[in-house]
């Protein structure tokens, strides 16, 4: 049914490459953690079937329902239904949006784009200013259609919100295939929603602690090889892996500097674990605590000025902050229980841990000097937290009461919006990738 | 005393029933801990000792009763077997954020290192394990801890430090999943695992 045309909107000017927005209108106000939805509408464009997108429904259904899944997924809009059925070849007004009141718009339009390749054109209109606030064309191999919607999301989140959009990225997860534990341990990496997972390791080895490194194209993770944990460097674009040559003894907890060059990692010998520092050009590393006990779960801010760890120098685990050399050491964490895990987020205004209060863990943030304390989650065992690069959404494992066998689950900020990612298998140790190149 | 019957002796048609037997003594005890290392059906009579895991280890039977089953025989090299029979476990148990040996866990490594002693060619890995009521990181820096204690107390006791090789599986792998106490009080704990010896007998 061809609906009535709102002459001040039947260009679709697509501009080709980056969105260039400025907070509009349709900003959503997330000051305090609390928001208030915006209201959205995200039409079906129908083009009919597209050999390889979706399963035989109309792509751009399939596209758009992928949208509408990421937007929904962070609490942040509210969707509204719109009657009527649209098509991508004729222009769409807005009047019959408006009139349901919607604030904002997304008109997504699919078509094949030769070799294999999939078109996809995102704009995000304002719906009451009767203007396109963001659009952009996205071009992407017909197999990876589901990429298309995510950068779609992308763009309309980082529209309303000023933050980079976290839904065309990847998850790492220590996947658990086997009935034993132990047993048919994967490194499996998948889209930031469960789809497209692929094993990364085939062998009969453990694996944990899985990182990346910014980029994305390459990771770190602990194997457990001939029963001795090694840190192993792999790349995912050449497939090429090695492990580090590393100081004696025990080593874990290893993540990447900010700029790559580095990873920082506890190494255990004796019973003392302490953070150690690699430049991986040169192969040189260098210890930046020397206290007694545990020191473990090193993190960089984004910016690369302090690290947070955790130690246990206290008497029980609990969040420090240092200078990169090592120096300026000081507790941060004072709250109730003990803390761990902290990882920073990509905007650096948050660190996010774990709470340990008697047999429960909860994932909690703070700022970096430890003050607004919250406890965002509320599982009976939830841990390794891992934030979105949009800053707003965290990954974490979840233990519910009594099952045995983990699963991972993502956040808002306000602990509010949580959902399972669905993986057909079991799945812990959740990194989650920045944005895909 | 069952543990005088030399191993060479015993009817072949007798040796199907040695695992049940076994089993059956374990379980009667109620030591769950000991079923896993003694799961293979082994060619040797000499039964796990007899001592209370809540005593100290000369609590137990005297240990230079079981010694001439272990000691060295160049036709009968010794295997993995020898040594689980002989320490009575490859695994001891600790308290919930503890790496410190209790009389029981002093008890199975006294009777690790005696045998490691006498067996001055095979190495050991320590490995240790924590339950999963702390974060990863965390009880993986805890499984060190643990190892290391190990190694210490063997190294005290005449193994030498070269041929103990620690290291930690944190909670990475559990022995038990259930999130009732009796689990996790099972995943609390080092184990001993020899590195290059044979798990049958060579002949």
């Amino acid at each position: 049914m061809r609906k009535s045309l709102a002459p001040a909107v039947l260009l679709l000017c697509l501009m080709a490459g980056r969105p260039a927005l400025a907070e509009g209108p349709l900003h959503v106000d997330i000051t305090q953690g609390v928001a208030s939805p915006l209201l959205i509408a995200i039409p079906d464009l129908l083009t009919g079937p597209i050999a390889g997108v979706g399963e035989g429904t109309d792509a751009g259904t399939a596209l758009a329902e992928v949208v509408r899944a990421d937007l929904l997924s962070t609490g942040l809009y509210h969707l509204l239904g719109v009657e009527g059925r649209y098509s991508a070849s004729t222009e769409t007004g807005l009047a019959p949006f408006a009139r349901a009141g919607a604030q904002a718009l997304v008109l997504g339009r699919v078509r094949p784009a030769g070799n294999d390749l999939l078109s996809y054109d995102c704009a995000l209109y304002d719906v009451f200013g009767a203007r396109i606030e963001a659009s952009q064309r996205i071009t992407v191999p017909v197999a990876q259609w589901r990429r298309a919607a995510h950068r779609c999301a992308d763009l309309v989140f980082s529209a309303t919100t000023g933050d980079p959009g976290h839904f065309d990225t990847r998850l790492l997860v220590v996947a658990q295939k086997g009935e034993a534990p132990g047993q048919a341990v994967r490194l499996v990496s998948m889209d930031y929603d469960g789809a497209n997972p692929s094993d990364l390791t085939q062998g009969r080895e453990l694996v944990a602690m899985p990182r990346y490194a910014p980029g994305s194209r390459r990771i770190l993770y602990l194997s457990f090889d001939d029963g001795r944990a090694v840190l192993v460097l792999a790349n995912l674009d050449t497939g090429q892996m090695a492990s580090l040559k590393l100081p004696e003894g025990v080593p874990s907890a290893a993540r990447f500097s900010p700029d790559g060059r580095s990873v920082i990692f506890s190494l255990a010998r004796d019973g003392d674990a302490d953070i150690y520092l690699l430049d991986l050009a040169s192969g040189t590393t260098r210890q930046l605590t020397s206290a007694p006990g545990a020191d473990t779960s090193p993190c960089f801010a984004p910016d690369g000025a302090s690290i947070v760890f955790e130690s246990d120098r206290s008497g029980q685990p609990q969040i420090y902050r240092m200078a990169p050399d090592g120096s300026d050491q000081m507790r941060i964490s004072f709250g109730k229980g003990a803390h761990a895990s902290p990882a920073w987020s990509p905007q650096g205004d948050l660190i996010a841990f774990t709470q340990i209060d008697g047999d429960r863990l909860r994932i909690g943030i703070m700022k970096p000097d430890g003050s607004k304390e919250r406890i965002i989650t509320d599982g009976a065992r939830d841990e390794d937290p891992s934030w979105g690069v949009s800053g707003r959404a965290l990954m974490f494992q979840r233990t519910v009461s009594g099952a045995a066998l983990p699963a991972i689950w993502m956040t808002d900020l306000t602990g509010k919006v949580v959902r399972r990612i669905a993986t057909p298998w079991s799945a812990s140790e959740p990194a989650w990738s920045g944005k895909r190149p | 005393m069952v543990g005088e019957t030399p191993m060479t002796r015993l009817p072949h048609h007798r040796l199907w029933r040695l695992p049940d037997l076994r089993l059956r003594w374990l379980l009667a005890l109620g030591l769950p801990v000991l079923v896993a290392g003694c799961q293979r059906p082994t060619q040797s009579l000499i039964p796990p000792p007899l001592f209370d895991m809540q005593q100290p280890a000369d609590a137990g039977p005297p240990a230079n009763a079981l010694q001439p089953a272990v000691s060295r025989d160049a036709d009968h090299p010794a295997m993995l077997e020898d040594f689980e029979t002989f320490a009575g476990s490859t695994r001891i148990l600790f308290a919930r954020n503890s790496a410190e040996l209790d009389l029981a866990a002093r008890a199975i490594l006294d009777r690790q290192a005696q045998w490691l002693v006498l067996h001055p060619e095979v190495r050991a890995s320590l490995q240790g394990h924590a339950d999963e009521l702390a974060t990863r990181e965390q009880q993986f820096a805890l499984g060190e801890r643990r190892a290391a204690a190990m190694k210490f107390y063997l190294t005290a006791h005449g193994v030498a430090a070269d041929r103990l090789l620690p290291t930690s599986f944190g909670k990475e792998r559990p022995a038990a999943t259930g999130s009732d106490e009796a689990s996790q009080s099972r995943n609390r704990r080092g184990e001993t695992v020899l590195v290059g010896l044979p798990a049958t007998p060579s002949r």
